[in-house]
């Protein structure tokens, strides 16, 4: 381990000023957060039933989100490291849409495909009587769909760092392609895995935009702490304050506790 | 009795390889060749890891690769051990070694026991504990091998396996799997290399690969003592001259004549080789005047370092005959500095005729 005095070259000065700016950007806005809210009213803001209903709600859709990203996103990831497939570039290009497209594009284009008169929405009514579009449903699917590239990418990238060279191994020594799978690919990219995990429950817990398009904001059923917060910035900026720092304090926890591998630098 | 026969073609691209291997039982099976001529190929073939054009793979009774047929790498009982160790990070020494007959679906507990054998025949019993990361590079390519041997292979393939070692670590290693490899009766075992050391100590016969192609095969010590191509001679590290069998030596296309001694084999006008040992070539700056009766010029085209000696590497003298180029001399650190031999200087290459083996290399009937 290198740690204090390995370093010999010097660093140019220049690179400070934009790195200290860059810092304060990121940093001091949260600090005008704190600085604005009521301290000593806190507590009764953030256990207000709006604020708790959507704390519960938030917490309840991200965590499904997190788990079909997982059960979705993680075999497309293996599919796009592993497959020879043609035409695998432009599938890999098209997961990263929900990445760089805006929310509430992505937002109209579930509603329109999930919506009473799309014909996503239309199949599933006939079908099993299901309505998605401004449910706690729709609030997952929102979620899921601008998580689940973080998964992908991160566990695709693992997955070719770490080669086929040990699951080549593997099958020499008389494993299966599913007992390769599950004893050494998976074993392999757990870190990614775990870091992939914790940025899309991060993700999904902020997620707005193409949550208020295709979910509405029902107090309860679809409005999660982001739509409250907006919700309340027209009414009681006290309470949105109060509710933002909970997201803040959310954030820290997921950074610190989980410390996903991108914190550190190791994606 | 023959336990392997591969007769494999494939094309990539430019690469063209076609090539017939036959593997005894009990059989090691070197296969020689500088880097690009096919040879890991060939073993990623046998284990089932690339598929060939055209061609057939059989172990014993069984056909891996034929008509129709090409059975999945986790079910040819082919074992691999390559270069790199590959232990699997994420589980101990004594897991690594049980996951070929965890594979085959055996018990845990006696999965552990057969693994414990194999570590004890690798002299590794001690390591059952650790984590691979935790490992000298020696030591993980001794576990890599009890890994191989545990899933009980038919077939093991060795694809450089002391290559990326240290000098001081390779040597013990490659005979420890001698060893192993000698106690195993059935087992047939290829075994991919550019180290002629690696042949000699290991197996019984070699194939000579370049470009796809066999060019040479036989016994290991004759193919290597003997090479019949400058080829195989450099790969062996012996220094060859073809040309015409005459009188007192080798007739070159030139005219000129190596003086050498000849085997008793060798008919005037049959084509022959004259091969010496790079350590019977003695370098001058002058021309000599001695007993050495082939003298010739030559230019330093390389010195490179050969373990404790420096081989260097010559080239044609602009007036000295073009044959010379390639042939190679060893010298002590020392002589290169006293001579103070540079990059494209002119010496005089001498060897005695006495240190030179003439033989034929006409195809006999």
């Amino acid at each position: 381990m290198t740690k204090h005095g390995a370093r010999r070259t010097g660093l140019p000065f220049v690179l400070w000023i934009p790195g200290v700016v860059a810092l304060a950007l990121v940093v001091l806005p949260v600090v005008g957060l704190i600085v604005r809210s009521d301290l000593g009213n806190l507590p009764n803001l953030i256990t207000s039933p709006g604020a708790v209903h959507a704390l519960d709600l938030s917490l309840r859709t991200a965590v499904v989100a997190t788990v079909l990203c997982l059960v979705l996103g993680g075999p497309l990831a293996v599919l796009l490291a592993r497959s020879t497939m043609p035409g695998l570039r432009v599938v890999r290009a098209l997961v990263l849409l929900p990445l760089v497209l805006p929310p509430v594009v992505g937002g109209l284009a579930l509603l329109y495909l999930f919506g009473r008169a799309g014909f996503g929405g239309k199949l599933l009514y006939e079908a099993f009587g299901l309505r998605l579009s401004f449910s706690t449903t729709a609030v997952v699917l929102a979620q899921t769909f601008v998580a689940m590239p973080f998964l992908v990418v991160g566990l695709e990238g693992a997955l070719r760092t770490a080669g086929e060279r040990y699951e080549a191994v593997a099958a020499t020594l008389g494993a299966g392609p599913w007992t390769v799978f599950r004893r050494v690919t998976v074993p392999l990219v757990l870190p990614a895995i775990g870091s992939g995990l914790v940025l899309c429950f991060a993700r999904a817990m902020g997620e707005f935009g193409a949550t208020i398009t295709f979910a509405g904001s029902l107090e309860g059923v679809t409005r999660t702490l982001p739509l409250e917060v907006y919700t309340l910035a027209e009414t009681d900026v006290d309470s949105a304050v109060a509710v933002s720092l909970l997201l803040v304090v959310v954030s820290i926890v997921v950074i610190v506790v989980a410390r996903p591998r991108a914190v550190e630098g190791r994606l | 009795m023959t336990a392997v026969v591969a007769e494999v073609e494939l094309r990539r691209g430019e690469f063209r390889l076609d090539v017939r291997v036959e593997v005894g039982a009990g059989e090691v099976l070197a296969v020689l060749g500088p880097n690009g001529s096919g040879k890991s190929t060939l073993l990623d073939v046998l284990a089932g890891l690339v598929r060939p054009d055209r061609g057939s793979v059989r172990v014993g009774d069984r056909v891996l690769v034929g008509r129709g047929v090409d059975v999945p790498a986790h079910r040819r009982d082919v074992g691999l051990l390559a270069q790199q160790a590959l232990l699997f990070p994420h589980l101990d020494v004594l897991a690594n070694v049980a996951f070929g007959p965890r594979a085959r679906g055996v018990r845990r507990a006696e999965a552990e026991r057969i693994a414990r054998h194999w570590l004890s025949e690798v002299d590794a019993v001690e390591f059952a504990g650790r984590k691979p990361a935790a490992l000298s590079g020696g030591q993980a390519q001794r576990i890599a091998l009890a890994r191989a041997l545990a899933a009980e292979p038919r077939l093991l393939l060795l694809d450089e396996p002391f290559a990326a070692l240290d000098v001081d670590v390779a040597p013990a290693l490659r005979g420890l799997v001698r060893r192993v490899l000698s106690s195993g009766k059935q087992l047939a075992t290829v075994l991919v290399t550019h180290d002629p050391l690696d042949a000699l100590v290991l197996s019984d016969r070699v194939v000579v690969l370049a470009d796809g192609r066999i060019v040479e095969q036989g016994p290991t010590k004759q193919v290597l003592s003997r090479p019949r191509t400058a080829f195989t001679a450099r790969i062996a590290g012996i220094d060859l001259v073809s040309g015409v069998a005459a009188a007192d030596g080798l007739a070159i296309e030139d005219g000129a004549v190596i003086h050498g001694m000849r085997t008793d084999d060798v008919a005037d006008g049959d084509a022959a080789v004259a091969v010496f040992q790079p350590s019977a070539v003695t370098v001058h700056v002058d021309q000599p005047h001695g007993s050495a009766r082939n003298v010739f010029p030559a230019v330093v085209a390389a010195l490179e370092p050969h373990g404790a000696v420096v081989r260097l590497r010559a080239a044609a003298a602009p007036d000295g005959p073009a044959w010379v180029a390639g042939i190679a001399a060893d010298l002590t650190p020392a002589a290169v500095a006293d001579l103070e031999l540079d990059l494209g200087e002119r010496v005089y290459l001498a060897v005695k005729a006495t240190e030179v083996a003439v033989y034929s290399v006409a195809a006999r009937p």
